[in-house]
Order: structure tokens, then C-alpha cells, then sequence
């Protein structure tokens, strides 16, 4: 298939709507074929940032009723021409009277042309929303936003409104305008109430098929009846703990629950909800107790910052036997065998997220089917893992950075790994230059052939992070190249913070080739302009590097705006034509380039018979 | 080693016979209910030849479990592959979006069309008219209306 034309019209449609609605209009021109695809397009989106492009910023009147025009047209159409399951979005800024009366019109037009789903924004002036709308049999998703949505033909209304979605955001809605229209919307599924202004009370019941409640307001809830909701989100609410209670008879469906604790809520207690499976708790500044006794549960969240939440105290959860998914931060921890019991219990935990902020030295975790874990810890000085399946593990230590790297060493971070067969991630981040400077000193003490037994090393590191410094002095260089010769890890990524970093990486190039890392031969090179890969150069040898280089920092217009990824290739095998590069001249050539202005880069370095990678990233 | 993956067989239009792996066709909604089954037969993908069909699974393989990632350097490692594997000529692109949508698959139909949109934003009329040989069909009359209609489109 050739032609774009051919295509068939619905994937036309897909395509016109990823354009602006000039733009998409201006594909009706191309040719017949193209006038019938967009002459049944059945999204209309009329937004007054189209206006203002060819406005100029102002108000223009002709300009506007020309615009007014064209757009009636449009709304004309989908009355005229019946196109199904159309859908409408109307996006403004100001509101002339010309444009409101223009408005009314489209929206009548709207509802006759049987519009399934219409969204309004309004921002700046006040707006009406003909009453129309709300009776349209057709709509079955609304969604209004800003704060010029004046909602007061509601007040008029009497029955059953068909719509089944609705969110409000940011629309003002004082009195018992909300009130009003939940009373009226009996066949509601989705609500959404996003920031209202003027509610102080809300109140759901009687809203049988709801089943999606997202509620972000500081008002008040003091009752919730909905017996087919699933998901219930409430932001900023003010609950309490009767609340609370009343969801197990309110909404016996729920299978999800998100909550961000108000002031003054210091309980939390939550049982008998059989079909709940996530639950998420944003808590307030002050002392909270959690507790969940929810076999069903999967997913559980809490985030507590000012407070810890002290496990078995403050924080009850080992109900929960099937969690896959566990997130806490932060927790304390009297001490690590609390912690052990509980991990141990949840035998189906896969993910694991833990920022613990008290004294524990120790952490001793154990789960057959643990797979991401993630620990933060200020004091942690002992992590011990035993999990068969790990993949993914993350530390960051929360040693602050103006405590001297002398004074960690004889504390020291140490980690054990057990069992661990296939080991993807390895990543320090944060303190992570003073974590690694610490192996490295105590690597350093070691000369480099005490390692060459690597092979037993019970894991392969796929990924190795490292956040330098601003000191990447050439010890650090050397402990890296140690390190490589450690941990052998496919990809190695050197995440600088200043910008003498060519300088670190010339160094560290040399130490590479001087204390010869296994194998280590420079083969290729790979140069990769543009993180879109509009253009990407491969160098097969560095047989006439230079003048390759120099192709193609001339065919760059202007490095100034790119971002360039290098990668540099070693492979163990010395291949036939292979030389040992002068690494002199090759730097200064990187040189050349980085000094043109490029502002990141990206080397890759296959180690041994795997390809392994180096990649360097400045921002 | 880890224990054997389920694989699947599929069968293009002109014969050609693949195997992929369980969670890959499990993402392509058309077949998903029949790999759901447990069939064992290879499936007939008759709207789908051979080379669209490996390039379809080029893409699903390499962005299975990838797309979700928040590791930065994979996302931006995938930009880049992405950037690569879309470099095709237009009947091989519209054939991946035609077996996107036939096999229903999200990402690889999202990402078709986007690339298709990108080629058309901020150009003319004539110039978007040159990238998909699409003849102007219509009287230098006809043109003049509908361009009248449509005053923007002057400038383009």
C-alpha cells in the first residue's frame, strides 16, 4: 500500500485528530478523497488559541467573525451530516459578547447534531452553560473546566439527566447548585469534582451506578452511598473516622481506595471491604495510626513524611497476607526482627518500597517472590537480602553530605547478597559518590590482581550507576576501573556534576588501557546525534577517525542545539585490524567537539563478550 | 536457565510461520482471546505479510515491559530505537498502521500515527500534497470555494 489515502477513514480520523483543527481542516483540501474523510470527521475542536495565532495576541473583530464563521460551519455540518458518535471540545480564554452568543449557538447546534461527548473550558469571563446541554439525550460525557463555568441553569432543572460522566474543574459552585445536579444525574458512573470553589459540603447518596469517584476539594464528606462504586479518590477532604467506618457499608463494591488524610483525622481503621485490592494513603503532618485489616488487599501505599509511622504501633498491616505491593515511607523500626516477621508473612510481595528513618543499623528482609526493593534509610549500615528472584534493588542511603567521607569509613555501608542469581540493577544514587568513594577506598587498598578470581562472584551486574563528584580525581578513576573489573556490569553510567568531566573521562580512558581491564580494546566507534535518532553515524574502525569525526561535526549545523550521545565500543577480542588507538589524539578530537558546545554525551564500552556499556550523562 | 516461555505461532498472509513469545501476543487484543484459550495451532494473520508481520514483532518485543519504565536511560535508549525502526518508506509505514489497528495493538498504532501527524504539522497544502503523492484532484474552481470557505488556509 502506497498511498496514505487508502488508508481506511477511521485511521484517517485517528490521524486528523493528532493535528490542530486548522491543520486538520487543511487536509479536507489536499483532494476529494481527503474532503470526504474530513467532511465525516467526528471530532470538533474549537479553541481560541487558534484565534489569537493568526490574531496576534488581540482581539481583532473581523478576524474573530470570520472565525465565528468557519466554526458554524463546522457545527453545521455535524447537524447536517449525522456523523456518528461525534465528540466536541470547546477550549476559551475571554469571552466577548459576540463569542458567547456565538457559543449558545454552537452548543444548540451541538445537541442537535446528537454530540456524544462535549468539554468546555473557560477560563477568564463568565460563561452560561445553556441548560440544553444537561438534557442533550445524546451526551454521555460532559466535562466542564474553569472558572467562568457559571452553572446556574441548573438550578431549573426537575428528573433524570441521561449523562453518565461528568467531571467539574475548578467551576464555582455555590448554594446547592452541586446538590442540585447530583440529584438530578441518577444514571452517573464517573464523577469527577476537581477543586471546586464554594462547596463546603458534600454529601453522595442515592447514586446507584456510580462506580468512579474522584473527589479533590477541602470540603466536608459526610456520607458516601453508592453501592456499584469500584474506585473512590479523595483529595484534601475532611473525613473522619466514622467516615471511614461507613465505607463498609456504603460502598461494599470498592476495589480501590485513595486517600489524602485531612487535619485531625489521627485513626485510621479499615476492615471488611472483601473486594479492595489498593489502597493509597497520603497522610497529613501529624501522628497517625494506620490500621488495615484487609485479606484481599494487593497494593498498599502510605506516605506519612513528618511523622514516622512505627511498625506494630502506629502501623498495623499484617492482616494483609496477599500484598504484592508495599510502600511506606516513612516507617520506623524498633528493631530489624519486627520488620523480618512481617516481610516474611506477605508471601506473595513482589515490590517492595521502604524509607526508614530511624536508628535501625540492620535490615534483614526475606521473600520468595520479592522482586523490586527499594530502601532508603538514614542509618542504615547492614542490608541483608535473601530473595531468589530479586531484580531490581535500590539504596539510598540518607547520609547527609556534610558528614566527611573519614568519618563513614569505619561505619561503612555493607550489603549482602544472597541467592541472588540474576541481579539486573545495582544503583546507588544520592549519597552514592560517598558510598562508592567508600568501596573504593577500601578497593584501593587492594591491588588490582587479588581480583582476578571475579568469575565466583555470585552475581552479574547489569546496570552500574555512579554519581561523581566534584573531586573526580584520577584515584576515583582508578577505583572504577577496579570496580569494572568487579562487577562487570553490562551498562555503566557516570552521571557528572560539573563540568570538568572530559577531563575525568580522558583520565579514566587511560587507566582503562593502562592497567589493561580484561580484554579491553577500543574497536568502534559509535556516534548518535540527536536523542529523535534523525541521524546516526556508525564507525566501523578507527581507521580515519579524524577525517570521520570531522564529516561529522560538519554535517552538524549547530551543535549549539543538539544533544549528542557517543558511544565508545571495547570489546574483548582483539579483532584482526585491531590496534591499540592513540588515546591522546582521540581525545583531543572529543575535545574539539565538546567545546563546540555539545551539551551531553553518551559512551558505550562492550566489556568481554557481552557488550558492555558506558554511558556518560551531563545535563 | 529459567523455565521455557510459552511461545506462540502465527502464520502471515503469504505463509510465513513466527514464533513469539506468550506476553508479546498477549498485548495484540485481536489474537489475545485465542492465545487466552490455549491454542495451539498457528494463528492466521491473513491481513498481515511476512516482513510487516517481523517488524510488528521487532517493535513489541523490544517495548514489552520497557514502556512502563521510569529508568531514564532505557526510556531515552527506546526514543532512540524507536526513532530508528520508524525510518521506512511510506507503504511499509502504512502497512504497520494498517496491522496495528488489525491486531489492535496501542502503542505501536499510537506511535504509526503520531509519526504520520508529525510529517504533516507546520507544512503547506502543496508541501504535505509532495510527501503523500496525493494528486489534486479537484477543478481550480472547486480549490478556489473550498479554500474561500476555510480563510485560514490562505496562508498555506
Amino acid at each position: 500500500m502506497d498511498q496514505i489515502s487508502e488508508l481506511p477513514v477511521d485511521i484517517l480520523h485517528g490521524i486528523m485528530s493528532l493535528l490542530d483543527t486548522p491543520e486538520a481542516i487543511a487536509m479536507g483540501v489536499l483532494s476529494k478523497r481527503w474532503k470526504c474523510v474530513w467532511d465525516s470527521f467526528p471530532v470538533i475542536y474549537v479553541s481560541q488559541r487558534d484565534l489569537q495565532l493568526v490574531n496576534r495576541g488581540k482581539y481583532d473583530e473581523e478576524i474573530a467573525a470570520m472565525w465565528i464563521d468557519s466554526m458554524s460551519r463546522a457545527f453545521r455540518r455535524l447537524r447536517r451530516e449525522r456523523i456518528c458518535q461525534p465528540r466536541i471540545e470547546f477550549d476559551f480564554i475571554f469571552m466577548e459578547p459576540v463569542l458567547a452568543s456565538a457559543l449558545d449557538e454552537w452548543m444548540k447546534m451541538a445537541v442537535e447534531g446528537e454530540v456524544k461527548e462535549l468539554s468546555l473550558e473557560v477560563t477568564n469571563s463568565r460563561y452560561v452553560v445553556p441548560g440544553a446541554i444537561f438534557t442533550c439525550r445524546s451526551l454521555v460525557a460532559l466535562e466542564l473546566r474553569g472558572y467562568g463555568i457559571d452553572l446556574s441553569t441548573v438550578m431549573g432543572m426537575v428528573g433524570n439527566l441521561p449523562l453518565r460522566k461528568l467531571s467539574l474543574i475548578w467551576v464555582l459552585l455555590y448554594g446547592t447548585v452541586l446538590e442540585h445536579l447530583l440529584h438530578c444525574l441518577p444514571s452517573i458512573e464517573n464523577l469527577t469534582i476537581l477543586d471546586p470553589y464554594g462547596v463546603r459540603c458534600l454529601r453522595i447518596h442515592n447514586l446507584d451506578k456510580l462506580r468512579v469517584l474522584h473527589v479533590s476539594s477541602s470540603c466536608e464528606i459526610t456520607e458516601i452511598t453508592a453501592p456499584s462504586l469500584r474506585s473512590l479518590q479523595l483529595r484534601h477532604v475532611h473525613v473522619d473516622e466514622s467516615f471511614i467506618a461507613g465505607l463498609t457499608k456504603g460502598c461494599p463494591l470498592l476495589e480501590d481506595l485513595q486517600l489524602s488524610f485531612p487535619e485531625g483525622l489521627h485513626r485510621f481503621d479499615i476492615s471488611g471491604l472483601p473486594y479492595l485490592e489498593r489502597v493509597e494513603l497520603a497522610s497529613s503532618d501529624e501522628k497517625t495510626t494506620i490500621h488495615v485489616n484487609l485479606p484481599s488487599l494487593k497494593r498498599l501505599r502510605i506516605f506519612q513524611r513528618r511523622h514516622p509511622l512505627a511498625l506494630q504501633e502506629a502501623l498495623d498491616i499484617s492482616a494483609c497476607r496477599q500484598l504484592v505491593e508495599l510502600d511506606i515511607h516513612t516507617v520506623s523500626i524498633r528493631n530489624s526482627r519486627i520488620l523480618k516477621d512481617l516481610i516474611s508473612k506477605f508471601t506473595a510481595l513482589v515490590n517492595l518500597s521502604l524509607w526508614i528513618c530511624d536508628a535501625t543499623e540492620k535490615v534483614d528482609i526475606s521473600g520468595p517472590e520479592l522482586r523490586d526493593i527499594y530502601l532508603r534509610g538514614d542509618n542504615l549500615k547492614g542490608i541483608k537480602i535473601d530473595a531468589p528472584r530479586l531484580h531490581t534493588f535500590q539504596f539510598y542511603g540518607g547520609v547527609t553530605l556534610s558528614l566527611s567521607v573519614s568519618s563513614l569509613v569505619p561505619m561503612g555501608v555493607s550489603l549482602f547478597l544472597t541467592d541472588v542469581s540474576c541481579l539486573h540493577s545495582f544503583s546507588f544514587s544520592q549519597t552514592t559518590k560517598i558510598t562508592m568513594k567508600l568501596n573504593m577506598d577500601s578497593l584501593m587498598r587492594s591491588k588490582v590482581p587479588e581480583f582476578v578470581g571475579i568469575d565466583v562472584l555470585p552475581f552479574r551486574v547489569d546496570d552500574l550507576i555512579i554519581f561523581m563528584d566534584k573531586q573526580s580525581a584520577p584515584e576515583v578513576a582508578t577505583s572504577i576501573v577496579i570496580l569494572l573489573s568487579i562487577c562487570r556490569p553490562r551498562n555503566l553510567l557516570l552521571n557528572f556534576s560539573d563540568t570538568k568531566w572530559d577531563r575525568f573521562i580522558k583520565v579514566l580512558y587511560k587507566k582503562l588501557v593502562e592497567n589493561r581491564v580484561p580484554g579491553v580494546v577500543i574497536e568502534s566507534l559509535v556516534l548518535t546525534e540527536d536523542f529523535n535518532g534523525i541521524r546516526l553515524l556508525k564507525i566501523g574502525s578507527l581507521q580515519n577517525l579524524t577525517s570521520q569525526l570531522e564529516a561529522l561535526m560538519d554535517s552538524w549545523k549547530n551543535p549549539m542545539d543538539c544533544e549528542a550521545l557517543f558511544s565508545l565500543n571495547w570489546s574483548e577480542r582483539p579483532k584482526r585490524c585491531t590496534q591499540s588507538p592513540d588515546g591522546s589524539g582521540l581525545w583531543s578530537i572529543f575535545a574539539e567537539i565538546f567545546s563546540s558546545g555539545l551539551r551531553s554525551l553518551k559512551a558505550t564500552l562492550p566489556f568481554r563478550r557481552i557488550w558492555k556499556r558506558c554511558y556518560m550523562l551531563k545535563d | 536457565m529459567s523455565s521455557k516461555k510459552k511461545v506462540i505461532t502465527l502464520r502471515s498472509s503469504d505463509g510465513e510461520i513466527f514464533e513469539v513469545e506468550e506476553a508479546v501476543a498477549l498485548e495484540w487484543l485481536t489474537i489475545k482471546p485465542l492465545v487466552e484459550s490455549g491454542c495451539t495451532d498457528a494463528i492466521p494473520l491473513p491481513q498481515v505479510t511476512g516482513n510487516i508481520l517481523a517488524k510488528v514483532i521487532e517493535y513489541c518485543k523490544k517495548h514489552i515491559g520497557a514502556s512502563e519504565s521510569e529508568d531514564r536511560k532505557i526510556l531515552y535508549e527506546l526514543e532512540s530505537w524507536d526513532a530508528d525502526f520508524i525510518k521506512v518508506d511510506q507503504g511499509t509505514l502504512f502497512d504497520l498502521i494498517r496491522a496495528a489497528d488489525y491486531l489492535t495493538i496501542k502503542t505501536l498504532f499510537e506511535f504509526t500515527c503520531q509519526t504520520v501527524a508529525d510529517t504533516i504539522k507546520h507544512k503547506t497544502i502543496e508541501e504535505v500534497r509532495h510527501i503523500f503523492r496525493e494528486s489534486n484532484d479537484f477543478t481550480p474552481e472547486e480549490e478556489k470555494e473550498i479554500r474561500g470557505k476555510s480563510w485560514w488556509l490562505q496562508g498555506l
